[in-house]
């Protein structure tokens, strides 16, 4: 039975629905240029109203530890609190997409329909506790992205949205894998079944007892599945040719949204399905994928001459980052001074989800001033867009780690959990990659303000103003933060107890 | 002094400089740009030496402690605001006051991106009063690493030559230094549960010194990794390579503060860190390793000595003379046992001494050599010749820095050698060697920096195919020639009576055994 109660707490995700429906409608009807991203954004920000006011407690609701629906749905300070970063994610990005989305694009109604259908997915699967809604969450976030990918008109478009319809087709058949391991020794779907279950194997040994290797082989395959949506290894070799190919909007969305929603449910399925029983095992794999992410995404990064490309192997170096801190979450360190991974790992994914978004933005918003995508052709724009520039700096620099900034927070954190539990040559690792990360994000900076541009453009640019109110926010949320984290730990750190 | 001095020292030229760069379009602060930052580094000047002044000397520890506890008030990892000064810290506190008017001085001729330019040096120099003044180890290293962005631009956007080669050099370098030292930080943390450095029984907190000391990780390996990342910064062989060319291609004021202050926090952080904590936590490493450092010490002195006599380039010149007289700091250093076998602190009293005396010489050196440059638009030395014809009061100077920096007695570059010559031998057997060896690198010193004047100050007048306009040639204007006093005035005043320094410095040394 469904109650009043219940359908306030997915008020978010049946607001993004009725959009969705809403946004094709109208569409019909009044076909004027951005009509659809301004009611898009409409909907998304009544979408993450309610869902900040529910993380809040602003609404009140029934059962405010977290609230189960039919089973398969549930509505805790976790998911809320993913949610409404997804939603505000996702809000910028449609607000900015008000004047920026390109040109090219075929039909802007249906583009901006099958993103709230993508999103409303998300948002669904931060509240899974069960393996198989999971995955029906999982493919509603990604089959309306082949949509989002192949409705642009330039020529490789269907070419990029074949290559993700593939890869994803194939992520999801591995993902089904590993549930199947995982079902058939279990013998249950749900999280809390399977947890159940490890507990009672916990006490034998591990190679002997060949049900906890079977779970542990399942336990890869939907990890190794699910890391197709956050870029990270094994499944990235996507992620450039679709960041290039794809229109910008849809980059970013891929780059911050998609990423958040799939280590939302990573991070479930580690901490909440799998308990801590049999961390030592799957540790092992975890901070493979991690070394592996970060190495390659920052080595490959070095020699790009396509921003969207650079950043493209920069979201795999920091997909990796964030898999350093869930590598590192055995609750019994050495010292008692237990110092959660899980918890850096949140705390950097906000880190990541801010920055990311303000470089990203910046970056379209100066792209499509000058027209190209190119790094070379960053010559000189710090003096004609002076002010989008310097946000794009202060991300970058974030990016990179330099204290004063939230990045900086987030991989001290990450690192120093990655110390606190014996991994000193991942945290290793992670450092020299965060040097060599320097070379191509202060390229960027170097080349907008110090080189002096070859051609005569222009002598300024205007920009977009959503964008740079937006930018402007998140770079004064990336300084904020930086400088006083306080805030946003304690946040995370009230988000993260739900889930031990 | 009232409280909340440090924190003023720090935050007020970060603060001016970032609103000279906001308002940059302003055309009421375009006049005054240079004006303005001659006045905010004036303050900055005379308010640390009445800071080292008022220090004192007789309670000892730390002072002008300013502190605030909630900047990361997270369970597991505490980090909090605290700054504070203590013998060893106070002088370096001074030397940056001092350093920074001048390089604001010996930036008079600056016209490209003027605002822009004086945010960043006003920044810099905030940023390392900061490294200076921090009690807590995450604080440190917030400002350690901070000080990178200002010198990248800085170095990038107005150097000369191969300025963006040089430049990612040097962050590139100084970024790896950084990431050593934050595993290094962390690792200490979760050995002993806390990032403040040190006892403050002001406000009751328990410092990593007399923690309880438990981790995993062998502390050789948190020795060595610390070690290694200031080292990088020191320059000590053979990490040095950023040195030359960052210092070559920097702008005058950015080479006086690269090598006036810049590269005094790695002989700091060796002081504070690897001498005074590892002290605590397990001084068999430092006694076990103190022969290969002196070895190294030694081997950095001669080398630099024998690289920069080769040089033809006057900046150049100057710059691996830094390395060589860096190769003295870790000779000094390794002095440490010391104390505990002959019950003398002459050597680390010497080495914090070459922190402050190399900082002034170099940095009279670095502001004269640019000053020439202004005129002859060369360093190339075989292009210069008879300058003194033309500029008395700079090759006098000149004369003099030079002679401070091979240690003509007198001169404050004379004290601190002889320290540490004496702290060293009087270990014996290695150290003894090594000092031998090392003493050798004062003759290499007479020898480079004579044939360089010789060759660019006095000799022949310039040749035909020079490009140095001889006739137009004007030698200091007055406010040049303060700057030059000052610095000139600190070598002599040290030289004659070091005790004004070393006073300090014995209190702070004298502490690191006593905790």
């Amino acid at each position: 039975m469904i109650t009043l109660n219940d359908i306030l707490l997915l008020s978010p995700e049946i607001v993004l629905t009725i959009g969705a429906f809403v946004v094709i409608i109208v569409d019909l009807f009044y076909s004027k240029k951005s009509f659809s991203a301004v009611i898009t954004s409409l909907f998304l920000a009544i979408s993450a109203v309610l869902s900040v006011a529910l993380t809040a407690n602003l609404i009140s609701y029934n059962d405010p530890s977290g609230l189960s629906i039919i089973n398969v749905l549930s509505i805790d300070k976790y998911s809320l609190f993913l949610k409404s970063l997804i939603l505000l994610s996702g809000l910028s990005i449609s607000l900015c997409g008000i004047n920026l989305l390109s040109k090219e694009l075929k039909s802007k109604g249906e583009f901006w329909a099958l993103f709230l259908i993508s999103i409303t997915g998300m948002t669904l699967l931060t509240s899974t506790t069960e393996m198989i809604t999971a995955w029906v969450a999982l493919e509603l976030t990604s089959l309306p992205v082949i949509g989002m990918l192949a409705l642009n008109q330039r020529k490789y478009s269907l070419e990029v949205a074949l290559k993700y319809l593939i890869l994803s087709a194939t992520s999801s058949a591995i993902i089904l894998m590993g549930i199947a391991y995982i079902y058939g020794v279990s013998g249950s779907t749900f999280f809390s079944e399977i947890s159940m279950l490890e507990t009672a194997l916990s006490g034998k040994f591990f190679f002997k007892d060949p049900s906890s290797i079977l779970i542990l082989f399942g336990l890869i395959l939907v990890v190794s599945g699910a890391s197709f949506k956050i870029a990270s290894f094994p499944f990235f070799s996507w992620v450039p040719d679709v960041y290039q190919g794809a229109p910008t909007i849809v980059t970013i969305y891929l780059s911050v949204v998609s990423k958040i929603a799939g280590l939302s449910i990573i991070i479930r399925i580690l901490f909440d399905s799998i308990n801590s029983s049999m961390i030592n095992e799957w540790a092992i794999y975890i901070s493979i994928m991690a070394a592996v992410s970060m190495t390659v995404g920052n080595v490959m990064a070095l020699r790009q001459s396509n921003i969207k490309r650079l950043f493209a192997y920069s979201t795999i170096a920091h997909a990796g980052y964030i898999l350093v801190g869930l590598a590192s979450s055995e609750p019994d360190s050495l010292n008692s001074s237990n110092f959660a991974g899980i918890q850096s790992s949140v705390f950097y994914i906000v880190a990541y989800a801010i920055t990311n978004l303000t470089a990203f933005l910046s970056v379209l918003s100066i792209s499509k001033e000058i027209n190209s995508f190119s790094i070379e052709k960053y010559k000189g724009v710090g003096i004609k867009l002076r002010f989008q520039s310097i946000i794009l700096s202060i991300a970058l620099i974030s990016l990179l780690g330099i204290p004063a900034t939230i990045g900086f927070m987030g991989k001290a954190f990450i690192f120093s959990s990655a110390i606190s539990n014996n991994l000193m040559w991942l945290a290793l690792i992670g450092i020299l990659n965060s040097v060599i990360s320097a070379y191509y994000y202060i390229r960027i900076i170097k080349l907008m303000f110090i080189d002096t541009p070859e051609d005569q453009g222009p002598e300024t640019y205007s920009g977009d103003l959503n964008t740079r109110i937006i930018t402007s926010f998140g770079a004064i949320l990336i300084l904020m933060f930086g400088l006083a984290p306080a805030m946003l730990l304690g946040i995370v750190e009230g988000v993260v107890n739900i889930l031990q | 002094m009232p409280g909340g001095i440090l924190s003023f020292l720090i935050f007020f030229p970060i603060i001016s400089g970032i609103i000279i760069g906001i308002f940059s379009r302003n055309k009421y602060l375009n006049v005054n740009v240079k004006k303005t930052s001659l006045l905010i580094t004036g303050i900055q000047m005379i308010l640390s030496i009445l800071v080292f002044f008022s220090y004192d000397k007789t309670l000892g520890g730390f002072q002008f402690i300013d502190y605030f506890d909630s900047w990361i008030p997270f369970e597991a990892f505490t980090a909090r605001y605290i700054v504070g000064i203590d013998g060893l810290s106070a002088p370096l506190i001074l030397l940056t006051g001092i350093l920074g008017f001048c390089a604001v001085i010996a930036s008079m001729n600056i016209q490209f991106r003027q605002k822009e330019y004086f945010m960043w040096l006003l920044v810099l120099q905030g940023v390392v009063t900061g490294v200076f003044a921090s009690l807590d180890l995450l604080l440190l290293f917030v400002f350690w690493e901070a000080e990178l962005i200002p010198m990248y631009f800085l170095i990038s956007i107005w150097g000369s030559g191969r300025a963006h080669y040089s430049a990612m050099k040097f962050l590139i370098f100084t970024l790896t230094s950084g990431a050593l030292l934050l595993i290094g930080i962390v690792s200490l943390y979760f050995a002993t549960g806390t990032f403040t450095m040190f006892d403050i029984t002001e406000l009751g907190l328990n410092g990593i010194v007399n923690s309880n000391f438990s981790i995993a990780i062998p502390a050789i390996f948190i020795f060595f990794i610390f070690f290694i990342g200031f080292a990088i910064k020191l320059p000590l062989f053979p990490v040095h390579s950023w040195l030359p060319d960052a210092h070559t291609d920097a702008p005058t004021a950015v080479s006086i503060m690269l090598a006036g202050v810049l590269l005094k926090m790695g002989g700091y952080g060796l002081l504070r860190i690897n001498v005074d904590i590892f002290n605590y936590i397990d001084p068999s490493i430092l006694t076990d390793l103190a022969p290969y450092f002196a070895i190294i010490g030694a081997f950095s002195v001669i080398y630099g000595a024998l690289l920069t006599i080769q040089q033809t380039d006057l900046k150049r010149l100057i710059a691996f003379s830094s390395v060589s007289h860096m190769g003295y700091v870790v000779l000094g250093f390794s002095s440490y046992g010391a104390f505990a076998s002959v019950g003398s602190t002459e050597g680390l009293g010497g080495t914090a001494l070459q922190l402050f005396t190399h900082g002034t010489i170099t940095g009279l050196a670095f502001l004269l050599v640019g000053l020439t440059y202004e005129r002859t638009h060369t360093r190339y030395i075989p292009h210069l010749g008879g300058l003194v014809n033309k500029m008395p009061l700079i090759t006098t100077f000149f004369v003099i820095a030079g002679f401070a920096s091979l240690g003509l007695p007198g001169l404050s570059g004379f004290v601190a050698e002889l320290m540490i010559f004496v702290g060293t031998f009087k270990m014996g057997s290695i150290w003894a060697i090594s000092t031998i060896v090392a003493v050798f690198g004062v003759v290499l010193a007479a020898a480079y920096t004579l044939w360089m004047i010789q060759r660019a100050y006095f000799g022949e007048r310039v040749q035909e195919d020079s490009p140095v306009n001889f006739d137009q040639l004007d030698d200091l204007n007055r406010l040049e020639l303060l700057s030059v006093l000052i610095l000139t005035a600190t070598i002599v005043i040290v030289g004659i009576y070091p005790a004004i320094i070393t006073d300090m410095f014995n209190v702070g040394v004298g502490e690191i055994f006593t905790r």
